[in-house]
């Protein structure tokens, strides 16, 4: 049974996701892959908790479930996360914090100090690897380590997964899809449900599909973080968010989307990625196209010149559903591992 | 030879999909796929996508046959060279579309080669911003892709928000 030593850097939706999840599937893992996933540090804005016999999930959850935080728990430290990296010995860094992407941090400082200090990272943060996607890799490949990031485009989908593993002969000619499903759910809503734009979004806000602050999403810069990391990771691009010509679904009104849909089409968020070319907005779908998905879901086109036309559809985003990258990627690290 | 697509809309009733069918046999095309989208089906019409393979001229006799005997084309596309069909592309603007002058936005558009085949505008009131849905057609790709780059200017130029097909 190899014991792997994991860090993990955030524990809001997607931290605390990972540990349920860890929680649940334990037995399963050591079951299916012979690996026991020990995490031995969390990582917050505040300070950490270390524990190197492998921290209790259970009460980390039960304490953050009572409206607390973990610094109300004995194995705290107030040491930085960096600090962390360097005095925890560990073999994998699982960086989930939201970051920004001017600056692509905090996130991607983490990711630099956790490769800089020997560890393999698994990120599902888009703003860092989109941001610094480049030299993150370089500095992953020069050490000899992994990073992988499927939870950072996609969510749940196994995009980048299925085109490594998959279709390794095709080659991928565009690839185009919705990568958001906030945008996704709330154009839904204009168009089944006759909303106008700002109730649409007030409802997305309420079910907790969009934040408080919804600019990344309805803006585009979420869907076009994505195209970024798919663009380079899969198309082998050199892109930059800054190179993403992006159009927001601000602008569309309730008379719109009815007038699209009297004509046999939706309107959605889509990210077109192909000749060299990036770009976000909205675009008519028609009707039958299997772009033309529901609710808050994420579908990708590949266009390949063997398998031609292949789709995914899938959850983009969720606490939950995002660990299915984010452990796929984990395990794939760890089969790799000597210990 | 192209490979050709088309898409139409028939009763949901036997003998409808033989009729269609015959036309194309009958026309010399080899026929490659058939997909009934039922789950879509709108006041008893069911589309259907046809793709099969043709020449330029087969695929316009079709097309005729097609409208005589009643069945409406809703959506065609046809690889490779495109010979005397006309490649189609529809798009959306949002804004003060007539208050900037919808005549003008329009002519930005035609040319010898291209022309509006449908114009649908929904104006929610005069001080609102209106919705204006278009299908234009053009005889070769070069004279599209040149219109919808100045319609693309235009709308920038006068605060429209322009909406374009999805690429496939």
């Amino acid at each position: 049974m190899k014991r792997v030593r994991l860090l993990l850097f955030g524990f809001g939706v997607i931290g605390r996701g990972f540990a349920q999840v860890l929680l649940e599937k334990q037995a399963h893992i050591q079951k299916r892959h012979g690996v026991k996933i020990i995490v031995v540090g969390i990582g917050e804005h505040n300070g950490c908790l270390v524990d190197e016999n492998g921290i209790d999930l259970k009460a980390a959850l039960e304490v953050r479930k009572q409206g607390k935080w973990l610094d109300t728990l004995v194995q705290w430290k107030k040491m930085t996360s960096v600090e962390m990296i360097e005095a925890v010995h560990a073999d994998i860094a699982v960086e989930v914090v939201p970051s920004d992407i001017r600056t692509g941090n905090p996130g991607a400082e983490l990711i630099e100090a956790s490769l800089k200090n020997g560890l393999h990272v698994v990120s599902s943060d888009k703003c860092a690897i989109a941001s610094r996607f480049s030299e993150l890799r370089g500095l992953a490949s020069k050490k000899n380590l992994w990073l992988l990031y499927e939870a950072a485009a996609g969510g749940g989908m196994p995009l980048m997964n299925l085109a490594r593993e998959c279709i390794q002969a095709d080659r991928i000619i565009s690839m185009e899809g919705i990568l958001n499903g906030t945008t996704n759910y709330i154009l839904n809503k204009m168009s089944k449900g006759g909303m106008d734009f700002e109730t649409a979004l007030r409802e997305a806000q309420e079910l907790g599909y969009a934040e408080a602050n919804p600019t990344y999403d309805i803006d585009g810069i979420d869907a076009a973080a994505k195209a970024v990391i798919l663009a380079n990771d899969i198309m082998g691009m050199e892109k930059k968010f800054s190179d993403v010509e992006i159009t927001g679904i601000r602008g569309i009104t309730k008379e719109a989307v009815q007038l699209a849909k009297k004509n046999g089409y939706a309107i959605k968020l889509i990210a077109e990625i192909g000749d060299g070319r990036l770009s976000v907005g909205p675009k008519l779908v028609p009707e039958n196209h299997p772009l033309n998905i529901e609710s808050n879901l994420n579908a990708v086109l590949f266009k390949t010149d063997i398998g031609k036309d292949i789709t995914i559809i899938g959850r983009g985003a969720g606490g939950r559903e995002t660990q299915s990258a984010i452990y796929s990627d984990i395990l794939r690290i760890c089969k790799s591992l000597d210990l | 030879m192209e490979e050709c697509k088309i898409e139409i809309k028939l009763e949901d009733r036997p003998g409808e999909l033989s009729r269609v069918l015959d036309i194309i046999a009958k026309n010399g095309a080899n026929l490659f796929s058939i997909s009934h989208l039922r789950e879509q089906k709108r006041e008893g019409r069911v589309p259907v996508i046809i793709q099969f393979q043709a020449t330029g001229k087969q695929f316009g006799s079709i097309e005729k046959s097609l409208e005589t005997e009643g069945i409406e084309i809703t959506r065609k596309s046809i690889s490779g060279a495109v010979g005397q069909l006309q490649l189609t592309q529809e798009f959306i603007l949002i804004g003060h579309v007539i208050d900037t002058d919808i005549r003008d936005t329009i002519y930005t558009v035609c040319d010898r080669d291209v022309m509006i085949k449908s114009l649908d505008i929904s104006l929610k009131s005069l001080k609102a911003p209106s919705s204006v849905f278009a299908e234009i057609s053009a005889g070769n790709a070069g004279a599209l892709e040149s219109a919808m780059e100045r319609l693309k200017k235009t709308a920038k130029k006068k605060g429209l928000l322009l909406i374009t097909g999805i690429q496939t």
